[in-house]
C-alpha cells in the first residue's frame, strides 16, 4: 500500500529520471546484501513499468540499458530479463504511437458533420449515448495519473495532453448540444431537440457516463437555452437533472451518486481535479523539518485511486 | 443550522491566482482529511453575524471557487448563476492574470443572473512586493472605469481578506434591501395609479349623469 502511494505520487518531489538513477545507485550499493538488493530491484521494475513515453528520453533509456547489462554480469538473470521486456514493450508502444499518431488522435469532426439528411432526431437516443460513451472512454483511458497529479501545480497543456483533450471534448459536446437546439427557428423544433437531448441524457445516466451526461446537463442549463420558455415537461425534467450538480455541501448529490455506481463508469473528472487542487494548496510539500509530507501524498493517492477504479473497465 | 439568509459567493479568476488559498484563509481553513471522504462537510461554509440598521442578521455564507475545474468552462459557467456576488481575483505578480480581468467581467455579466453583478476586485499576493508587476494606481484606475471596488489582498499575511468579503456582503445586503423597498414602492405606485383611474371613471360617471 505504501509502495502504491509512493509510486503514484513520487513525481511531486522527484523526477522519474532522478528516481531511477537513485535506485540504480542503491542497487550498486546493496550488491552484497541479497535481500535489500531484491527489494530495490522490485521497486525499480515497477518504477520503470510506470514510466510514461514523455519520461523515457534517450539518456534515461541508455542508463536503464546499461543497468540491465550490469545485472546480466551479476547473473541476476530473471530480473534483467523482465526489465528488458518492459523496455522493449515501451519502445514498441512508442513506435506504434509515432506511426499511428495522426490516425489515433483524430478527433470526431464537430460541426462539419452535415446534418442535412440525417438529423439528430433520426437516431435513437440509446445509440447516440453509446457512441458518445465510446468517444469518451477512448479519451478517458488515455489519461495518466502523472498528468492528473501535476495538474493542480502546473495546469500545463503540454505536460497533460490527454487530460486537455478530454476536457476539450467535454466542452465541445456541451456546445454542440446547445447549438443544435438554438439553431432551430421554431419553438416547436427546439422543443423536439431539447426532448431528444433529455432522452440521450437518460441513456447516458444508465450507461454511468457522468462525463457526457453533465456536458448535456450544462448545455440545457446554460442561460441562452434556459431563458427560452419551455413547456412544463422539459422544465421539470431539467430541474431534476440539475439537482445532481448542485454545488452545495461540496457536490453532495453528485458524490453520493458516484459512490453508488459500480464500474464501468466514466466520472466527471473536474471534481477530482478540484479535490486535488484543495489538497495541494492546503498542505505543504515538506514538513517543518524538511522531510517529505507523506500525508499529503497519501491524500492525493486516495483521490486518484478513486478515479482509477473506473479506469480499469 | 439556523440562519436568516443564505448567501452564495463565488471566487473567480485565472488559475494560479490563489483563489483557494484566499478562501482557506477566510475560513481559517485548517485542512482536515475528512473533507473529501465525508460528503456534505465543506470547509468553505461559514456563518457570520451581519449588522444592518440596528438589526442583526445571521448569514450563512457559502464560498465557492472553481479551482481545478477552470477548463470545464461549459459547466462552471452554470455556477455563476447561483452566486449572489463575486470575488474577482488576479495575481499582482502576474500581468496576464490582470489583463484577463476584463474577460472575466464579461463572463460574469453574461452568465450571472444580473446584468450588473456585485463584484469586488482583489489584487492578490500583495505580500510579494518585490515581485509585483501590476502597480496599484493602474489597478485602481481600471477598477474605477468598471465601477468596481478594488482591494489588495494577501492570504499569507491575511491583509484585507475579511474586508473584501465584508464589502461584498455590504453590497449584496444593500441590493437586497433596496430591491425589497423598490418592490414595495412599485406596489404602492400601482395602487395609487389604479386609484386615480377609478377616480377618473367615477368622475366620468358623474359627468354623464
Amino acid at each position: 500500500m505504501i509502495h502504491d502511494t509512493f509510486l503514484a505520487t513520487y513525481r511531486t518531489w522527484v523526477s522519474p529520471g532522478e528516481l531511477v538513477r537513485k535506485l540504480v545507485r542503491r542497487a550498486h550499493h546493496y550488491r552484497p546484501r541479497a535481500h535489500d538488493l531484491r527489494s530495490t530491484l522490485g521497486l525499480l521494475t515497477r518504477v520503470v513499468a510506470d514510466l510514461t513515453m514523455a519520461d523515457l528520453d534517450r539518456t534515461l533509456m541508455q542508463e536503464i540499458m546499461e543497468f540491465i547489462y550490469w545485472l546480466v554480469e551479476g547473473e541476476e538473470l530473471p530480473i534483467s530479463k523482465a526489465l528488458r521486456q518492459i523496455l522493449v514493450d515501451k519502445q514498441k508502444q512508442l513506435h506504434f504511437q509515432n506511426v499511428n499518431n495522426k490516425y489515433e488522435y483524430d478527433m470526431p469532426c464537430y460541426g462539419t458533420v452535415s446534418l442535412r439528411r440525417d438529423t439528430l432526431l433520426d437516431f435513437k437516443a440509446s445509440e447516440l449515448a453509446e457512441q458518445m460513451t465510446l468517444l469518451d472512454s477512448a479519451l478517458f483511458v488515455r489519461i495518466t495519473t502523472a498528468e492528473v497529479l501535476s495538474w493542480p501545480r502546473d495546469q500545463s497543456e503540454e505536460s497533460s495532453p490527454n487530460l486537455t483533450r478530454f476536457t476539450e471534448h467535454f466542452n465541445k459536446m456541451s456546445y454542440w448540444a446547445r447549438s443544435r437546439i438554438l439553431e432551430q427557428y421554431e419553438a416547436r423544433e427546439r422543443e423536439k431537440y431539447a426532448s431528444k437531448v433529455l432522452k440521450v441524457m437518460k441513456a447516458l445516466r444508465k450507461l454511468n457516463n457522468f462525463n457526457s451526461y453533465l456536458a448535456l446537463v450544462s448545455a440545457l442549463d446554460c442561460p441562452p437555452v434556459r431563458r427560452l420558455g419551455w413547456p412544463r415537461a422539459v422544465a421539470d425534467a431539467l430541474r431534476d437533472h440539475c439537482a445532481l450538480i448542485d454545488s452545495s455541501h461540496s457536490f453532495r448529490a453528485y458524490r453520493n451518486a458516484l459512490a453508488d455506481t459500480q464500474p464501468p463508469c466514466i466520472p466527471y473528472i473536474g471534481l477530482f481535479l478540484q479535490d486535488l487542487t484543495f489538497v495541494h494548496v492546503g498542505n505543504p510539500d515538506l514538513l517543518p523539518d524538511g522531510s517529505i509530507n507523506f500525508t499529503k501524498r497519501w491524500q492525493q493517492y486516495n483521490i486518484m485511486e478513486n478515479m482509477k477504479r473506473f479506469h480499469k473497465e | 443550522m439556523d440562519y436568516d439568509y443564505l448567501i452564495k459567493l463565488l471566487c473567480v479568476g485565472d488559475s494560479g491566482v490563489g483563489k483557494t488559498s484566499f478562501l482557506y484563509k477566510y475560513t481559517d481553513g485548517v485542512f482536515h482529511t475528512q473533507f473529501i471522504s465525508t460528503v456534505g462537510i465543506d470547509f468553505r461554509e461559514k456563518t457570520v453575524i451581519y449588522q444592518q440598521n440596528a438589526r442583526q442578521h445571521r448569514i450563512h455564507l457559502q464560498l465557492w471557487d472553481t479551482a481545478g475545474q477552470e477548463r470545464f468552462r461549459s459547466l462552471t459557467t452554470a455556477f455563476y448563476r447561483d452566486a449572489m456576488g463575486f470575488l474577482l481575483l488576479f495575481d499582482l505578480t502576474n500581468e496576464a492574470s490582470f489583463l484577463e480581468v476584463r474577460n472575466w467581467i464579461e463572463q460574469l455579466k453574461t452568465h450571472s443572473l444580473s446584468d450588473d453583478p456585485d463584484i469586488v476586485l482583489c489584487g492578490h499576493k500583495c505580500d510579494l512586493q518585490e515581485k509585483r508587476l501590476v502597480n496599484q494606481n493602474r489597478a485602481r484606475e481600471f477598477a474605477k472605469n468598471y465601477n468596481l471596488l478594488y482591494l489588495e489582498t494577501s492570504a499569507k499575511t491575511g491583509q484585507n481578506i475579511d474586508r473584501a468579503i465584508e464589502i461584498l456582503l455590504d453590497k449584496i445586503m444593500y441590493r437586497m434591501e433596496t430591491s425589497v423597498e423598490y418592490a414595495m414602492l412599485c406596489a404602492s405606485g400601482r395602487r395609487r395609479q389604479s386609484l386615480q383611474r377609478l377616480q377618473a371613471k367615477q368622475d366620468r360617471k358623474l359627468c354623464s349623469c
